[in-house]
């Protein structure tokens, strides 16, 4: 049994770690920007300044970037090197996971997007409020270090914004990522495998509080928590639970924690947190009721946090080949390319700290131009550093938004891929394979909000028809999971037929009469 | 009565989790009144459709039919309350609730779907005006809200007798798994 719970624990850090490279690269690529190009008044500003904005504007910044609860540590440091006062730093590290515009579109596919949109509302009003109190307490806060000398433009430039992602991601945030992912694991062995499938229900009073213990060393990256948020709200589970794993659950970690604390101290760190989860706990007792949706009939259980528990029963004879397996069968393509690319960084941050005794890359770097170079091309246009940052924050920014078409396609396109899970599901449906159900099953659900998203972002808008078409299609996939779960053959043929007539109505919703 | 078998013996003493975890997990040992239409300890937490739940659109639109009688007989006895103690107005309520989805679990083509997702919502609004009468909590006429729930049920007739039988053949509602 401890070999399972064990190896369980390594499944669950090894998924995190996954699930975060890519937000994690791109918090080192912003941190890097931050230093390298946006210089510490230019990052000052973008924060407000110490003005009354910082607050708003810090969250505003978060909902654009797409980091998450680890990749926002690099950049939280980097801020508290520029001066940002630290209520607006943790503003903003609070919010930066919670949306991205592409979770916020997956977000608006929930029973009701107003739902969404009142939560997003609801954390500007935490970190406002959170920011407001913790800069009120502790004045003082800021901690500008002395600004590195700049970078001459060209090449040299870009290799410094390197520089700085290799020194990070292999010095204090590669600790701070490791304790956050760590945590992950350390819950795991404490939740009994599917422990959680009915503690979040509606009916359950202290279900904000639970979600508060599981989500505060949990770590869901922002897509991971919208989906899971549209779940629950499918199983019509508390929303206030709903509300806490969205902001404890993707917003922070063991390892932010841990940094704040470092960071501010223990007092201001411990005032933080408590801080924190009282506003969100009570906004989130606040909103249970007004938002539940009434018109859902609670099935009793979710399978949604099963993620977050062993992954393993005590019976579980061979462990350590069935977390290989189930880490091959998760990792995804891009996900392979940001693992490879923060080993590569990591790597080389190592190898510059070996040879910093005798030589540092930054005094190249930051050495001045050979005034003997003559004037440039006209065509070869010198820009200043800070009008750089700004345009790789901003193209950041329209990548995610280029990101939106990419992963939201258009629904021929989405058809074109459910055609291959329908064969799928309904073959290991017919056939009683369990396992390759429950994996599937999901996958298709998640296809089916992509589609909506996809249709909305081409059309502008998504009739009420098409989405309840495709809410019933999930109701049914979802009794097919159950059905075959349960092992009833003729239950699950069935479920099949009622599965396939649901598909073909949505299809036609979608795309027309064939 | 239901227990999850959440099993605290076997949680390690972590500090952190004690302090939150506790009182939140005990909601998996309480007792709690689920209503009948929830399975048993020990079963596979499924999903169960409560009894009142139409099978297809034209038997949504028969109980709504007959749940419009029950509903004017009363409010003409001048007896409000006991609709809501023989449970007719929760029903209607709920049956009213689900007519969209009902309605979108057949070939039915948008254009009458959106007129029976209007009617939906004016009957939501209808029989609600009714129940806060009926708890004697809201203000208004329980007799125009009833005519008003009357006018939808109408609506819903024409656009059922108008209807192709075709789009509800073969669409037996199945919310329920096995027992």
């Amino acid at each position: 049994m401890m070999e399972a719970i064990f190896w369980g624990a390594l499944l669950r850090s090894a998924q995190a770690a996954v699930s975060s490279a890519p937000t994690i690269l791109v918090g080192l690529m912003v941190a890097g920007i931050f230093r390298r190009l946006l210089a510490q008044e230019n990052t000052r500003r973008l924060f407000g300044g110490g003005t009354w904005r910082e607050l708003p504007q810090a969250w505003l910044v978060g909902m654009l970037l797409p980091v998450c609860s680890l990749g926002v540590i690099p950049v939280a440091r980097e801020m508290r090197r520029a001066g940002v006062s630290a209520g607006a730093i943790l503003a903003f590290a609070l919010t930066g996971p919670l949306f991205n515009p592409l979770s916020m579109l997956y977000g608006l596919t929930l029973s009701k997007p107003s739902v969404i949109l009142a939560f997003a509302f609801s954390s500007m009003v935490i970190v406002t409020l959170v920011g407001a109190v913790l800069n009120w307490l502790f004045p003082g806060t800021t901690n500008e270090e002395p600004a590195p000398p700049p970078v001459a433009y060209g090449l040299r430039r870009m290799v410094a914004i390197a520089v700085v992602a290799a020194r990070e991601i292999s010095g204090p945030s590669l600790g701070y990522i490791a304790i956050g992912i760590l945590g992950v694991g350390l819950l795991s062995t404490a939740l009994p495998e599917g422990s959680l499938r009915s503690t979040m229900e509606h009916t359950n009073p202290y279900a904000p509080m639970a979600m508060a213990a599981v989500a505060i060393p949990a770590y869901a990256s922002p897509m991971t928590a919208m989906a899971q948020l549209g779940s629950m709200f499918q199983h019509a589970n508390s929303v206030g639970a709903a509300f806490v794993l969205l902001t404890l659950g993707a917003g922070v970690n063991l390892g932010l924690i841990a940094w704040v604390l470092v960071a501010y101290g223990v007092k201001r760190g411990i005032a933080w947190l408590g801080l924190l989860l009282a506003i969100v706990l009570a906004i989130a007792y606040a909103i249970e009721n007004p938002l539940y949706p009434q018109e859902i009939t609670p099935p009793g259980h979710t399978h949604a946090f099963d993620m977050y528990c062993r992954p393993f029963g005590p019976g579980e004879s061979h462990p350590a080949q069935r977390a290989a397996a189930r880490l091959r069968e998760d990792i995804l393509p891009f996900e392979r390319v940001s693992l490879i690319a923060l080993g590569t960084l990591a790597s080389v941050g190592l190898a510059l700290r070996a040879l910093d005794r005798r030589w540092r890359v930054e005094s190249w770097l930051e050495r001045s131009p050979d005034p003997s170079t003559g004037p440039a091309h006209w065509s070869n246009v010198s820009l200043p550093a800070p009008v750089l940052g700004l345009v790789a924050l901003l193209g950041l920014v329209a990548f995610s938004v280029v990101g939106c078409y990419v992963f939201y396609p258009a629904p021929a396109e989405v058809f074109e891929e459910m055609t291959i899970l329908k064969a799928e599901v309904l073959t290991a449906a017919t056939s009683g394979d369990r396992k390759h159900v429950e994996h599937f099953v999901p996958v298709w659900d998640n296809w089916t909000r992509r589609l909506q998203v996809g249709a909305f972002l081409r059309e502008g808008s998504i009739s009420p028809y098409r989405r309840m078409k495709a809410k019933v299609f999930r109701d049914r996939l979802e009794l097919l999971k159950h059905a075959v779960e349960e092992g009833d053959r003729e239950e699950s043929r069935e479920f099949v037929g009622l599965v396939s007539k649901a598909y073909g109505r949505m299809r036609q919703a979608y795309l027309g009469p064939r | 009565m239901r227990t999850v078998s959440c099993r605290r013996g076997e949680y390690p003493t972590y500090l952190l989790m004690a302090a939150l975890l506790a009182p939140g997990l005990a909601g998996c040992h309480s007792d709690r009144s689920t209503g009948g239409n929830r399975k048993g300890a020990g079963e596979h937490a499924g999903h169960v459709a409560p009894a009142h739940k139409p099978k297809d659109f034209p038997e949504a639109v028969r109980r709504l039919r007959a749940l419009g009688r029950t509903i004017n007989e009363g409010i003409s006895r001048g007896r409000p309350g006991a609709l809501l103690e023989d449970r007719t107005l929760p029903i209607a309520l709920d049956v009213a609730t689900w007519l969209p989805e009902i309605a979108a679990d057949s070939e039915m083509p948008e254009k009458p779907w959106d007129v029976v997702n209007e009617q939906s919502k004016a009957l939501v609004a209808a029989y609600t005006r009714l129940l806060d009468r009926a708890n004697d909590t809201g203000p208004g006429d329980a007799n125009l809200a009833a005519q008003d729930a009357d006018r939808s049920v109408s609506v819903l007739d024409g656009l059922l007798a108008d209807a192709d039988a075709r789009w509800f053949e073969g669409n037996a509602q199945r919310d329920t798994l096995p027992r």
